[in-house]
């Protein structure tokens, strides 16, 4: 017959809070700069009125953004083995007959579940969203956001209730006086201690770091075997949105196309040729997507402060962005004032050399410094400046 | 429209005051059982610092507030007595009813967060919350046991210790590369996405790792792992 295993039934040694204290320490590290980085990832797709974020340093969002999904994915061996080494606990009894034990029982194996659903739950969402799969019914940003809050509510609790269980195992020793185990005397053994087994698993969070990292770290591509996006694409830079799934049409930019700039109810009109006519500015600025790739470029174009001036409109600005896209959520963006004044946001018009091509926005783009790839607007056909 | 509104506002303010007041008296019960455990234990057992660490070996007994909650203490462990009096210490109590406090309203705020989600919305995103636990407790933690019993039974001793080191780093690549070599994405059009050979890498970095478990098995076998084994704390 078939029954639950028992606590007493895993006999592992290497089980105990002296790993799980030390993993887990480990692990809320990450969890924390990943929900952290998460949370500034998402002040800066929508920014909350009483936060100016400032252009500079223009590489900003790209590390943060690039840390968030590193520590993410370093979580995946670190949650592994932390959920390993407590398991037994899963098949721990507890009286069921009414009794304030029960209930505080009960309490705590609900946090429990709600952190581990919540924690398993993150990790995969976001491994997905780095491959853009989609296979659920939610929307991935304002979900992750949310059960980003209930996991670190939760770990946040979890410490809380595990503090001086966790203090007590970090300060004692880590392999305790019991002989090592004997694998020949005892064959349930596994023939590993503790320190090995610690070992191993900060071996495979690098290993994991290495195997991945590569998307947003240029001097890890050649060996970040897993990695999205090797950092090739069409002019040298990796494409997030093509114009097909943009509903962008093949013919978008044409010789009818017009940038319309609208201001104090005025609309002036420039043809691309009028904007290859004014003064144009290189700036090397990376790409950095939510799903933590990044590369960089060196775009060609008028800066937007420059645009808004032809039009009339005083500096301090503000300025509305309109794309011909007419699929995804990101079809429109906002440039604030100290994104507009300061002169590396362009309105590009090249890239590493040569023309843009359709996939990267064609016939112009915004490139704006320290900013996510999605407000960073492609196929641009309106520009609406308030001052 | 704007009295659902209301009344919904309402109710949601109401529930969240409500388990606040529950779990605030959770915490003064907890105190209160704390107590109540450490009398028991006070009358039965005088506790001396001196002696706590060999009665505490030699009759397991739980500190008075960790005895409450599912510990992460496998039963050969022996409860820690630092951890029992940290934990009602003064200052030590303080931290963690604060720490406690802050964990469940950022764990209330993100419920809160979900308030606009229609139903299915909310069915996928419970779905997928629950259907990650089952997978890993029902699934990979099951197999990963079963696999750790197979080992003990059929693995040569020698192997035992790279077989484990082995199975940790090949179960991170292959954990952590699953959505790329999935081989899915809802944008198969753009050509710069997933864009490396990765089920090559796999089955490389799968041979190179029981290639390293197989040479560390002979050197293990050729060093006489068992005498090693027996004289390491020689």
């Amino acid at each position: 017959m078939l029954t639950l295993p028992r606590v007493e039934d895993f006999s592992d040694r290497l089980r105990g809070p002296a790993v799980t204290a030390r993993v887990g320490t480990a692990l809320g590290i990450c969890f924390g700069i990943c929900f952290l980085t998460g949370v500034w990832s998402h002040f800066q797709q929508t920014t909350p009125g009483w936060l100016a974020i400032p252009p500079s340093p223009y590489w900003l969002y790209r590390v943060t953004q690039g840390i968030h999904v590193i520590t993410g994915t370093v979580a995946v061996p670190l949650l592994l083995v932390k959920l390993w080494s407590v398991y037994p606990q899963f098949f721990k009894r507890f009286p069921l007959r009414p009794s304030r034990t029960m209930l505080v029982n009960g309490l705590d194996r609900f946090y429990l579940l709600v952190l581990v659903t919540a924690a398993i739950f993150q990790l995969v969402t976001g491994l997905l969203n780095v491959v853009h799969w989609y296979p659920w019914s939610f929307s991935f940003r304002s979900t992750h956001y949310a059960v980003a809050w209930i996991a670190i509510g939760a770990l946040v609790l979890h410490i809380a209730v595990k503090l001086p269980l966790i203090r007590s195992a970090l300060t004692g020793p880590l392999d305790d006086d019991e002989p090592p185990a004997n694998a020949d005397a005892d064959p349930e053994a596994s023939g590993i201690s503790r320190r090995t087994l610690l070992r191993t698993t900060w071996v495979a969070a690098a290993l994991a770091f290495v195997a991945t990292a590569g998307q947003t770290v240029p001097w890890l591509r050649s060996v970040s075997v897993f990695a999205v996006r090797s950092g090739d694409g069409p002019l040298g830079v990796p494409i997030n949105r093509t114009a097909a799934e943009a509903g962008v049409p093949p013919d978008a930019g044409g010789d009818a196309w017009q940038l319309e700039i609208g201001y104090d109810g005025r609309t002036t009109r420039m043809s691309r040729a009028d904007l290859e006519a004014m003064d144009q500015v290189d700036e090397e600025l990376p790409i950095a997507c939510v799903e933590g790739w990044s590369a960089s470029g060196v775009w060609t174009g008028v800066p937007v402060a420059a645009i808004t001036a032809a039009a009339g409109a005083p500096p301090g600005a503000r300025v509305f962005v309109t794309s011909m896209q007419t699929r995804g959520a990101f079809a429109t963006s906002e440039l604030p004032p100290q994104f507009v004044d300061d002169r590396r946001t362009l309105l590009a018009l090249r890239l590493n050399g040569a023309d843009l091509t359709l996939d990267h926005g064609y016939p112009c783009r915004i490139i704006a410094p320290n900013r996510p790839g999605v407000l960073q607007t492609k196929w641009v056909t309106k520009l609406e400046v308030s001052a | 429209m704007r009295a659902t509104r209301v009344m919904r506002a309402t109710r949601v303010a109401l529930g969240v005051v409500g388990v606040l007041a529950g779990l605030y008296g959770l915490w003064l019960a907890r105190d209160v059982l704390a107590a109540q455990v450490r009398g028991r234990r006070a009358s039965r057992q005088p506790l001396s610092d001196t002696g706590i660490r060999r009665e505490a070996v030699a009759t397991p007994q739980p500190p008075p507030v960790a005895d409450l909650v599912p510990q992460a203490v496998p039963h050969a462990q022996p409860p820690q007595p630092v951890a029992a009096r940290d934990a009602t210490a003064p200052g030590m109590r303080t931290v963690r009813v604060a720490l406690g406090a802050v964990g469940v309203l950022a764990g209330l705020y993100g419920l809160w967060l979900v308030r606009d989600f229609d139903l299915t919305q909310l069915r996928s995103a419970v779905v997928w919350l629950v259907g990650g636990a089952v997978i890993h407790d029902g699934l990979l933690a099951p197999a990963t046991v079963g696999l750790g019993l197979l080992a003990t039974r059929w693995l040569p001793v020698a192997a035992r210790r790279p077989a484990v080191v082995g199975f940790v780093l090949w179960g991170t690549l292959t954990v952590a590369a699953a959505s790329v070599l999935s081989g899915m994405n809802d944008t198969p059009d753009n050509e710069t996405l997933v864009d490396r050979s990765y089920w090559l890498s796999w089955s490389i970095g799968t041979v190179l790792v029981l290639a390293a478990v197989v040479a560390a098995t002979l050197v293990a076998r050729r060093r006489g792992v068992s005498r090693a084994s027996n004289t390491r704390s020689d």
